[in-house]
Order: structure tokens, then C-alpha cells, then sequence
């Protein structure tokens, strides 16, 4: 890297050009703390452009001196001549070498980086010597994820979407996309339970031809998200109900009709009774477990006792009532 | 068909059928040495299920023509035969199996006829009552424009009485096979749907009108009839629709003519799903209320089955209190609870339909206990 240590105004900067940035420092506080505590180590990359410098790595320390309202950077000023790849690589070396970089910047890094490699392997190697191990199945999606709006590759970033149910999202419209990302940002949802109800929301929408952020917004739905009693588990638990029950009216109803009848057939502790999955087949379960004779033959008596109850004939006969 | 290209397989090469095929359609021929290279390409296509439309490979069958019906496991079979002739579709419904049958799915038509020829007189041969017939792995018309072969197996089963022919199909091209001495030994059977899921779900099939009145063509000429009203599906307004067709059908067809008629639900492998999404981005079918039935096909829940079904045997019974009405795939539960018997209690579904071929079509074999 040729480059020469110069002392630039800081209004010389350009930092509205993003064309390097990999990193989006949220809080330039605690840099600022930094530099004050033992000046700027570090200083930024930049490279002369038509209307000031442009910044090729160091956006955070810039933003951290400006706000410290520093009238001038000490910058390492690129030789006019460094090609945009170039460019590129340092600002990807100057953060990897550092640091583990989250998945948002990687997808930065290999969004930008895109255009000078041939293909994702090409890609994957120019990133190894440059402190980046990105695996070139990962470096596809990831040209994928950076497609998406930027909510949700943070949202990637921070682990509140995997990047498995992130990809799914390319499916839908950007505001669902977002509106997607902000639900599991406030609700946490393990992997699993991101694909249940993203596939919830995205046949219902289908279904009922409308989009994700707008089905968000019914009544069903937005009453526990914006309930102020629920905890963050609660609301959760509720909206996969909700989200199912209204998927699965018919089947719901049948679950719910089904657990109603066998409450009423008040079996003695230590039974269950179980029905077929998805009530398809015509075999139920009864179990019965017990740790003594005498609680043997309670359940033997409540066996029989059942066995002539309504609500077993119609347990059996799947019978639901209509809605 | 909108076939755009020949492949020939090299072992094909020889044989009359491939020859007649070539010199009907007239368009440019490869030959090639192994299918891969055909598959290779289709596979990389954006639209892989619609570019084997495109593609027809004249290829000899390996396996076995006269197969088993797959069935599935938990659902009873009508233990009908398939007479494997060729392979895939220029139609495009959107919930066709095949398309995830396949990988990738090919337009194939066989071209080994003296095998076929010889399997079917084994067949005949047995002297047992079997139903069989060419709509399993492909539509039953559609190779006609290529080669005349329902006009040939019309020809061929009228001169036996062991076995019934079914062409089943969703065109109504049935024009050729009207002069065609049958002695009612093909059956002539479509598959009906409402004219909302033919329209949104069904590229390139007849509309219903010309279906039945292909059917009725059929019937002028003397062929026994079957209809199949699957896959069924449910949507707002449905059962009007359902209704329309039934109206439709015994306006035109004498009930006395149906050898039967089979009703089935939408069910798919759950890998079809996305083939759907991706293909018929319209289309809403895959989010009914499906639940992962006892084979891992999904089906529509089961009291909505049962349903659904009730309400068109009604309607049928209404029009044809006699017509003899199966479930192509369902269970005993089904069976009783919408059409209050099972099939058990009557020596099975096969023997049912075995011995009302026997006698709609003049079947002179044994029956067996299947
Ligand atoms: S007509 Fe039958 S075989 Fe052809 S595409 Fe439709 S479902 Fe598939």
C-alpha cells in the first residue's frame, strides 16, 4: 500500500461517500472516548477524489473526530493511482485483520468485492489473504442476503434472523421483508419457530392476498403485539397460536373441540389420551401409567366409566363443530 | 405440443415407431447416445419442468410396459395396471405430479412396440379381468398427432375380452377414435374440474365444455365412459362450482353409460410445493389446509375431505343414483363416513371395479381376489 501520512481538514472529507465503507459504526461514543484517552492511533485511509477525500477505511474514527469537532484528521492519503479493487482490499483488511467482521459486513464486503471476481470460489480466495474466511457456498448467499434491505441484514448480523429464514425473505415485498426483521428483533424466536411463523405469514398472506406487514396489522394479530401486559415469551407463544389457528381454522377447532372432550371425561392422574397425528389415522392412544395396584384399579373403573361416555363417541368420531 | 426438438436414443434408432414419429413432425432430429446430456440441459433451463415440454426423446422402454399402480401405503388402491407407453406432458396443470416425479421431467415416448405388443398378449393371456390403462405417467391423448397409439390399443383390446382399456385424458381429442370398431372394450375417461381450476390451474387442457362434449362424441359412438373428479379443490365457492360441473355433465351424458366415477383430493409430495410456487406464482392451491398424511403427502384435512366429498356424492347421487362411485386413494374412515360403506365389506376396491368392468364392458375373464 503506498500512501503518505498528511494532516487534511476534516470538512475535506467526503463521508457521505460510502462507495469503501464495510462497516456501519453504530456508536462512535465509545470511539470518541478512545481517541480521547490516547489519540487516533490508527488513522483513516483516504484517497483524493474530485470534491475532497474519500473515505477508504476509518469511517468510524472520521465520525468520532468530527463529532469531537476537530477542525483536522491526521489521514494515511492513498496514491492517487490505487485502483478501486485495491481500495477495496484495505478497507476489508484494515477491519478483518482487527476484528471478527458480523455477517452484514462480510455481505458488504462481498457485495462491493462482487463485480472484480469471476465467480463466488474466486471471490472466497481473494477475501483469505485479506483476513476473511468466507466458504463460497456462503459468499452466494451472502450476495443474496445483500440484496435484502438493510433492516434485515442486521437484523442476520445480530442473530435475531438466521441466515437461512433472512434468504427466505427474498420471496416477499422489502416492507415485509422489514416488517419480518422487526419481529424477530422484538421477539427473539428460536430458528425453528422464525421458519414456523415466517411460512405461517406467508401462506396467510397468499391466501388471503394481502402482504405480510399489512396481515401484521389485523386486530388477531396486533393486539399481542402491541399488548403492554405481555412479556417478550408470551407475545410469542400467542402469536404462534394465532398465526396457526388462523391457517389451520378447521384443524384448530378440531384440537380444541378435542381437548374440551377429554377434559370433560375427567380421567383419573396418571391416564392421557392421545389422538392420531393430524387426527388422520383412526387409532387413539390411552395411556396409563401407575405405581400401585389401588391406582390401577381406579383408572381400570374410570376406563370403564369412559368407555360409555358421549364425549369418548365423539372424540372418536372426530366430530367438530362447525364454526 | 409445442415440441421444438427430437431427440432420438441411439437404441431407439431402429425402431418403426421412432421413424413414423420423425416423419410426422418434421422437426430437426439428434441422436444422442445416453439421455444424460438431455436432462443435463434441461436441468440447467430457468423453467426446467416447462423446458421438457419443449423436448420429446423417442427412447425404448426398459422397464416393464404393464406395471402395478405405485398406490401408497394407508390408502386403498383401485389395483389398476399402467400400461407404460411414454412419459410427462405438454399440458401444465399446476398440481401435476409429475413434475416432481421426474428429475428432470422429459416429454419420453417409447418406441419398443413389439414388447409392448407382447405384454399386453401375456396380459390378455391370463385370462383375468384387469383394468389398465396409458393416464398415469402421461396424458392418454396426447401422443396422438405423433403417433396413433390409443387408436391402435382401441383396435387391440376389441379383439379380446380379459382386459378393459382407460384412456384417460384432459384434451377432447377424441376425433380418431370415433370410427374405431371398440366393442366397448376401451373405456373413454376425463378428468373433470370446476371451470375456475381449469382456467387458473390447468395451461393448455381442454376447457370443460369440450371435454364433455367430447365425451359425448364418445358416447355416440358407443364407448363406455369414466369420469374423475380429481384432483379436487377446495377455494371460496367451490361447491357451486363443483355443482356446475355435475349439472354440466348429466346434462349431456346418460348415467348409464359411466362405468364409474372416482373422486380424489389435491394431495402432493411436499416437494412439489415449491415447484408450484415457483412455476404458478398465481396459484393458491398449495395453501389449503393441508396436514402431512399417513404416506408424507399432504392432504387436505381430513373432515374437510370428508366434506367436500359428502357434498358431491350427494349432488352425483342426485343426477345418477346408481352410477358406481369410487375414491381414488383414501381410506376406509373415508369411505364410510361419504359413501357409508367400505370397500372391504364388497371383497375390495379391485374387485369392485373388476367385476363392474366385467360387466359395462363384456369381460368374459375370471375375477380374482385381489
Ligand atoms: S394433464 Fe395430467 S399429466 Fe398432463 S400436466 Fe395435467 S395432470 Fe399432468
Amino acid at each position: 500500500m503506498q500512501a503518505e501520512q498528511r494532516l487534511i481538514a476534516i470538512g475535506d472529507l467526503v463521508l457521505s461517500d460510502r462507495r469503501y465503507q464495510i462497516t456501519r459504526p453504530e456508536n462512535t461514543d465509545r470511539i470518541a472516548n478512545a481517541i480521547q484517552g490516547a489519540g487516533l492511533i490508527n488513522p483513516p485511509i483516504v484517497q483524493a477524489g474530485q470534491h475532497g477525500y474519500i473515505l477508504v477505511a476509518g469511517f468510524g474514527r472520521a465520525s468520532a473526530c468530527l463529532n469531537l469537532q476537530w477542525r483536522h484528521i491526521a489521514c494515511r492519503v492513498l496514491a492517487g493511482t490505487t485502483s478501486p479493487l485495491d481500495c477495496l482490499k484495505i478497507a476489508v483488511a484494515d477491519n478483518a485483520l482487527t476484528r471478527q467482521l458480523n455477517l452484514a459486513e462480510q455481505c458488504r464486503a462481498v457485495a462491493k468485492l462482487r463485480e472484480f471476481c469471476e465467480n463466488a470460489r474466486s471471490l472466497s480466495a481473494l477475501l483469505e489473504p485479506l483476513g476473511l474466511f468466507i466458504a463460497p457456498q456462503l459468499v452466494e448467499k451472502l450476495y443474496r442476503l445483500f440484496e435484502l434491505p438493510e433492516d434485515v441484514q442486521n437484523a442476520t448480523a445480530l442473530n435475531h434472523i438466521s441466515l437461512n429464514t433472512a434468504l427466505s425473505l427474498e420471496s416477499i415485498d422489502r416492507t415485509s421483508a422489514e416488517a419480518i426483521a422487526g419481529l424477530f428483533k422484538s421477539l427473539r424466536p428460536t430458528v425453528n419457530q422464525q421458519q414456523e411463523i415466517f411460512s405461517g405469514l406467508h401462506d396467510l398472506a397468499r391466501l388471503e392476498e394481502t402482504a405480510i406487514d399489512r396481515l401484521l396489522k389485523i386486530p388477531e394479530f396486533a393486539y399481542i403485539l402491541d399488548s403492554a401486559d405481555l412479556d417478550r415469551g408470551l407475545k410469542l407463544q400467542r402469536l404462534r397460536t394465532a398465526i396457526r389457528r388462523r391457517r389451520y381454522p378447521t384443524l384448530s377447532r378440531a384440537e380444541n373441540a378435542f381437548h374440551r372432550r377429554k377434559r370433560s371425561l375427567q380421567m383419573e392422574a396418571g391416564m392421557d389420551l392421545k389422538p392420531p397425528a393430524n387426527f388422520e389415522d383412526t387409532t387413539f392412544t390411552m395411556m396409563m401409567r401407575f405405581s400401585s395396584t389401588r391406582q390401577l384399579c381406579r383408572q381400570a373403573e374410570c376406563l370403564g366409566r369412559i368407555c360409555e361416555h358421549p364425549d369418548l363417541k365423539a372424540i372418536l368420531n372426530k366430530e367438530i363443530e362447525d364454526s | 405440443m409445442k415440441i421444438r426438438r427430437i431427440y432420438i436414443d441411439a437404441d431407439a434408432a431402429d425402431d418403426p415407431v421412432t421413424e413414423q414419429v420423425c416423419r410426422r413432425i418434421g422437426l430437426p432430429v439428434k441422436r444422442v447416445n445416453h439421455p444424460v446430456e438431455i436432462y443435463q440441459q434441461i436441468s440447467a433451463s430457468p423453467d426446467p419442468e416447462a423446458a421438457g415440454k419443449s423436448v420429446l426423446l423417442l427412447t425404448r422402454n426398459k422397464g416393464r410396459f404393464i406395471r402395478d399402480c405405485p398406490g401408497t401405503t394407508h390408502y386403498t388402491c383401485c389395483g389398476y395396471q399402467i400400461l407404460h407407453v411414454g412419459a410427462y406432458c405438454s399440458m401444465d396443470c399446476a398440481y401435476c405430479i409429475l413434475q416432481a416425479y421426474y428429475h428432470p421431467p422429459v416429454l419420453q415416448f417409447f418406441t419398443n412396440h413389439d414388447e409392448l405388443n407382447e405384454q399386453l398378449q401375456s396380459f390378455f393371456d391370463q385370462g383375468v379381468v384387469g383394468r389398465i390403462g396409458t393416464g398415469e405417467f402421461t396424458d392418454s391423448l396426447i401422443w396422438e398427432p405423433l403417433f396413433p397409439l390409443a387408436q391402435q390399443l382401441v383396435e387391440r383390446f376389441s379383439r379380446q375380452d380379459t382386459g378393459n382399456l382407460e384412456l384417460k385424458t384432459k384434451t377432447a381429442a377424441v376425433d380418431d377414435l370415433l370410427a374405431i370398431s371398440h366393442n366397448r372394450k376401451t373405456i373413454m375417461a376425463w378428468s373433470l374440474n370446476t371451470q375456475t381450476v381449469i382456467r387458473h390451474q390447468e395451461r393448455a387442457t381442454a376447457g370443460l365444455s369440450a371435454r364433455i362434449e367430447a365425451a359425448e362424441k364418445c358416447q355416440a359412438s358407443g364407448y363406455p365412459l369414466a369420469f374423475h373428479f380429481d384432483p379436487m379443490i377446495l377455494y371460496p365457492g367451490c361447491h357451486a362450482d363443483y355443482e356446475a360441473v355435475v349439472h354440466l355433465l348429466f346434462a349431456r351424458i346418460d348415467p348409464a353409460n359411466i362405468v364409474w366415477i372416482s373422486i380424489g383430493s389435491f394431495r402432493f409430495m411436499p416437494e412439489l410445493k415449491e415447484v408450484i410456487a415457483r412455476r404458478f406464482p398465481d396459484s393458491t392451491i398449495i395453501y389449503g389446509e393441508f396436514i402431512k398424511a399417513l404416506d408424507g403427502k399432504m392432504r387436505y384435512f381430513k373432515p374437510l375431505r370428508i366434506r367436500m366429498y359428502r357434498w358431491l356424492i350427494d349432488r352425483i347421487r342426485e343426477k345418477a343414483p346408481d352410477v358406481l362411485i369410487y375414491f381414488c386413494m383414501e381410506d376406509e374412515e373415508i369411505w364410510e363416513k361419504a359413501l357409508g360403506f367400505t370397500p372391504a365389506a364388497h371383497g375390495g376396491l379391485a374387485r369392485m371395479l373388476d367385476e363392474r368392468a366385467a360387466s359395462m364392458c363384456g369381460l368374459n375373464g375370471r375375477v380374482q381376489t385381489r
